[in-house]
């Protein structure tokens, strides 16, 4: 099961320097984030581990350029994220980060396929919605709408739908966070599949630490600061864990 | 297909009933534009190929008899293009079986110029037959082959109608001394030159005048110099079409008509557009993490905008193409309502293909415009912000919260969200108040009508039977009448035509002669306040004189344009607010001595029993100088048919989409409301609320926006309906706006009866909806 993998030092993907983010919610202003510093390296898959309000969401956000950070840079290869406009942006999530959300954030009048096309119709070399929908394992699925599909398929479609247009990354925001298990279990393994079949860098939020198993890396956050940051040296494969 | 475009396909038909009650909206504002634009222009354009087909004469004068031989002089007066000599004469027509006395201008028929079309029948050739204007053929049977009598200078004479036809000159046709055509008792009769020579005595002579101008014609010069032709004869002043009565009555009816076709579809558009507003807004709102998602995913806001224009756009041309066929269909029912009553030959409907384009180019003008504003919110919203859930809105106490205090949980639940959504609970109660308004509009022009006739036949003209003569009679008459036993009281007025002239500026009016003392007719002022006609100065139409700038105090030239012609200078001492007609009035003994006759009159008012009219009306057709006469009843109905009619065409309309309006209203508002709320109306099902509670909180806040709806719409309607009214202005009317309670009571009904069939349909919908499930799937 184990294969081998590259993990490729000497590239970094992210760069982030004194990153902060303050925003304010309603009447309170929160500070979620204060002078984050990582680099996070290709082909690599992190774990993000934390309680809820620690700032792994935000921090993801604004790798994901989702968010803009109030303070600080963030690299991405030689470029500066937010160094440019909207736009910018825009072309930058389009070609180069794919997103899993905890709610899976299908649309609900398209169908699995046609969810994935969406994206691939933006990307210039992208996997076809049945090579994508095949490596989340639901290539029968594929003509079914959202609503007739279980959470677990609807996440796996979702994470067919971020890995189709082949990203550089791919950020999971609690991709089991709503997942019995069982499921949850092979949410995870079609996540680890594409990370060691696509070499894509890989960075996945959650609570559970039983997840950091599968990790190359885990990185830990409390009050907005990375608490701790290490080198997963026994890593197991999905279908050893357990919760 | 482009993954996103199918997405808009499922969205559209995943708020089907919401799609199709959207486009309704839409195509109800262009089927409006559509149908009151095309009727209007084939009309319009009716009546321009009627009158060059006919060539209808630009200028009119008559006089008494004249020699023929003056054709070559009037012929030479600068600016006149071409001339036709004619003799125009009103006699008496005698129907043995028909109560009231009905009388006829006889025209004889010229070449050229003023042609008739026949509609049935064919041209005079002998000198005993006559065709008929067709309205008053209609009204009274006379088809070719009958026979009608006349009373020509005294002589009871029959004629054979060989022809019906219709007149550009006579569309309406109207009597001097009536506001009002009555196609029963009064028509056009063609005849011969020779014939109606004969008849009166006129060999080698004429007393009426048309012409044409040529095209450099300065026309106030040539009518000037006509006159001037026409002085030894008695002439009553040259005049141009503006001023002939029935060019004149159809342009102030086109006028409306245009009004209506004109601002009706921009009020039913500017409704659609705020209707798709507020629903866009909601629509979007709701599909906030989708929106966050497509631009996770690297979707442009451009993009993204344009997915939900193109939604909008795709529900409002549908609206639009349906309001175009709607249109079209209407717009033809409308002109047949119409056909009937103007009467133009050609009259069908003509669709310009621009209008069309037009009409679905506005529909998705403002089908875009409704969703415009809402799709900015689309572009303001940042990607990360909408992955996490929406900010509980902040509830706090209101400020009814005291008297709350008694109420169960739901009254609270309600009054809370009304009050802590300002915004939405004010755009949804304005939404609901167009229904209101739209009927308000579409139904006031009857009200207008009655105030109109309140006011003149209730306070202005209180006679139940109006005499008129053909000439000046002298008191003998009067008192000979009063014997009648039905006849309670008489009162005799003086009527003659007369122009007067401030500064530079002109006009033709009817100078009425009161008696001293008058109580049947009445003149009233500003402020309702009752004026004595003077002995020696005038008083003067309110309309009259703002046109012509004049004010009280002033001295104005009055010229007679009846037998002395004379001309005196008079202070004007008085204004008149006038619902019918536009005149002057004097004290009956000052115009009889302008006139130089002795005290006479030429129309009678009497106050009737009316058990015993029918006696009098017979005796009364015996007594020949009489030219007419009208009763009360029967002006009222005359009234009514012609106000009705064409009222009728546009009100249908108007209702039928009104309804669909309110509709549409109260059923998004209401759909909206259950889709918004379905996450928390399906928590308080899991808390163990029947579906009926839940449903009662829905209704409680729609029962609540809709009863705050109801006044608004009705005074946004009085709004629009004021400045609907107050655009027309025509020559004859100055009607106060008055809206019923009846009218409110009605829009006010309609829109209630509209929202109890949305909250019937809601509870069904609750019913099978299965709320709880909702909650385990947040999308």
């Amino acid at each position: 099961m184990k294969q081998e993998k590259k993990i490729h030092a000497n590239k970094i993907v992210f760069h982030a320097r004194d990153v902060s983010k303050i925003y304010s919610m309603g009447e309170i202003r929160v500070n979620a984030l204060h002078g984050i510093n990582l680099e996070i390296n290709s082909g690599e898959l992190v774990v993000l581990l934390g309680p809820s309000g620690s700032g792994k969401s935000t921090l993801l956000n604004i790798l994901g350029a989702l968010d803009t950070p109030t303070e600080g840079t963030v690299r991405f290869k030689d470029q500066d994220l937010f160094d440019s406009d909207e736009e910018r942006l825009t072309l930058f999530r389009r070609e180069h980060v794919g997103f899993v959300f905890q709610f899976y954030n299908l649309i609900p009048s398209l169908t699995a396929s046609e969810n994935v096309a969406l994206v691939t119709e933006l990307s210039s070399n992208p996997m076809t919605s049945e090579e994508a929908l095949g490596l989340v394992g639901l290539l029968d699925r594929k003509d079914h709408f959202p609503a007739q599909l279980s959470g677990g398929e609807q996440q796996r479609v979702s994470i067919a739908r971020a890995i189709a247009k082949r990203p550089d990354v791919l950020l999971c925001d609690e991709p089991t966070g709503a997942l019995d298990f069982k499921t949850g279990r092979v949410v995870l393994e079609a996540i680890e599949k594409v990370n060691h079949e696509l070499g894509t860098t890989t960075i996945i939020i959650t609570h559970n630490a039983s997840i950091t198993g599968m990790a190359d890396r885990i990185i830990t956050m409390r009050d907005g600061t990375i608490f701790s940051d290490e080198k997963n040296t026994k890593r197991i494969s999905v279908g050893e864990i357990s919760w | 297909m482009k993954t996103l475009n199918i997405k808009v396909v499922r969205a559209i038909l995943g708020l089907k009933s919401q799609s199709i009650t959207i486009a309704l909206v839409v195509a109800s504002g262009i089927a409006m534009f559509i149908a009151s634009r095309t009727a209007y222009d084939s009309l319009w354009d009716a009546r321009d190929i009627f009158y060059s087909n006919t060539l209808f004469a630009e200028g009119f004068a008559s006089s008494k008899p004249a020699p023929e031989i003056l054709e070559r002089r009037i012929r030479n007066i600068p600016g006149v293009q071409d001339v036709r000599l004619r003799i125009v004469h009103e006699s008496v027509i005698d129907f043995p079986e028909e109560e009231l006395p009905s009388a006829g201008k006889f025209v004889s028929i010229t070449e050229g110029m003023n042609e008739l079309t026949i509609t049935e029948g064919r041209m005079p050739v002998t000198n005993e037959e006559v065709v008929l204007s067709e309205s008053f053929a209609r009204a009274n049977h006379l088809l070719p082959g009958k026979k009608l009598a006349a009373i020509l200078e005294g002589k009871r004479k029959f004629l054979n109608v060989v022809g019906i036809a219709l007149s550009s000159e006579f569309v309406y046709i109207f009597r001097s001394s009536s506001p009002l055509p009555d196609p029963k008792h009064f028509g056009i009769l063609w005849m011969k030159k020779e014939a109606l020579e004969a008849a009166f005595q006129m060999q080698g002579a004429f007393n009426d005048v048309i012409f044409t101008f040529s095209k450099d014609a300065n026309r106030k010069s040539t009518l000037k110099l006509l006159d001037h032709e026409l002085e030894g004869y008695g002439g009553l002043g040259a005049y141009d079409r503006e001023k002939l009565p029935s060019h004149s009555f159809l342009r102030d009816e086109f006028k409306q008509l245009r009004t209506t076709a004109y601002a009706m579809p921009m009020i039913f558009l500017g409704v659609a557009a705020f209707l798709l507003h507020i629903v866009s807004t909601r629509i979007i709102s709701k599909e906030r993490e989708q929106i966050a998602t497509l631009k996770a995913v690297g979707y442009s806001d451009l993009t993204i905008a344009l997915h939900y224009v193109k939604i909008l756009t795709i529900i409002s041309s549908v609206g639009a193409i349906l309001g175009i066929l709607m249109g079209i269909y209407f717009g033809d029912a409308m002109l047949a309502l119409y056909g009937e009553y103007y009467q133009f030959p050609n009259l069908k409907l003509l669709i310009d293909p621009i209008l069309i384009l037009q009409g679905f180019g506005v529909g998705m003008l403002f089908g875009i415009m409704g969703g415009l504003f809402s799709i900015r919110s689309v572009l303001k919203l940042n990607p990360a912000q909408a992955m996490r859930p929406p900010i509980p809105e902040s509830f706090s106490r209101v400020p009814l919260e005291r008297l709350m205090q008694s109420l169960p949980t739901q009254g609270k639940m309600i009054l809370r969200n009304l009050f802590q959504r300002p915004v939405r609970t004010i755009l949804s109660s304005l939404g609901i108040s167009t229904s209101v308004m739209i009927m308000v509009i579409g139904t006031f022009m009857y009200d207008a009508v009655d105030n109109m006739l309140e006011l003149q036949f209730d306070l202005l003209q209180r006679e139940s039977v109006t005499i008129t003569f053909f000439g000046p009679v002298s008191s003998d008459v009067e008192l000979e009448i009063a014997k009648e036993k039905s006849v309670l009281f008489t009162e005799g007025y003086r009527l003659v035509p007369i122009r007067i002239r401030s500064s530079s500026l002109s006009k033709e009016i009817l100078l009425q002669g009161l008696p001293k003392g008058a109580e049947l007719r009445r003149l009233i002022g500003e402020g309702e306040k009752i004026l004595i006609p003077p002995e020696t100065g005038i008083l003067l139409n309110s309309q009259v004189a703002g046109k012509l700038g004049i004010s009280v105090g002033q001295e104005i030239q009055l010229e007679i344009l009846e037998g002395n012609r004379k001309k005196v200078n008079v202070i004007v001492e008085g204004i008149v607010t006038e619902i019918l007609g536009q005149g002057a009035y004097m004290e009956r003994k000052a115009v009889s001595r302008l006139l130089g006759e002795g005290d006479s009159f030429n129309l009678l008012a009497l106050r009737t029993d009316t058990k015993e009219e029918a006696t009098l009306l017979r005796k009364l057709k015996s007594i020949p100088k009489i030219g007419g006469v009208n009763t009360r009843a029967g002006t009222l109905k005359v009234f009514h048919e012609m106000t009705s009619r064409s009222m009728l065409a546009t009100t249908l309309v108007l209702l039928i989409f009104a309804s669909i309006i309110a509709i549409g209203v109260v059923y998004n508002t209401a759909m909206i409301a259950l889709s918004e709320r379905a996450f928390e109306l399906g928590s308080l099902r899991i808390l163990g609320f029947k579906k009926r509670e839940v449903f009662s909180i829905l209704a409680g806040e729609l029962t609540v926006e809709t009863i705050v709806a109801l006044p608004i719409g009705c005074l946004t309607g009085y709004f629009f309906a004021y400045l609907m009214f107050t655009s027309v202005e025509t020559e004859g009317f100055n009607v106060p706006l008055n809206i019923s309670l009846t009218t409110y009571g009605i829009a006010l009904l309609t829109t209630i009866a509209t929202s109890i069939i949305s909250f019937i349909i809601l509870y069904f919908k609750i019913k099978s909806m299965d709320l709880i499930s909702i909650l385990k799937v947040r999308e």
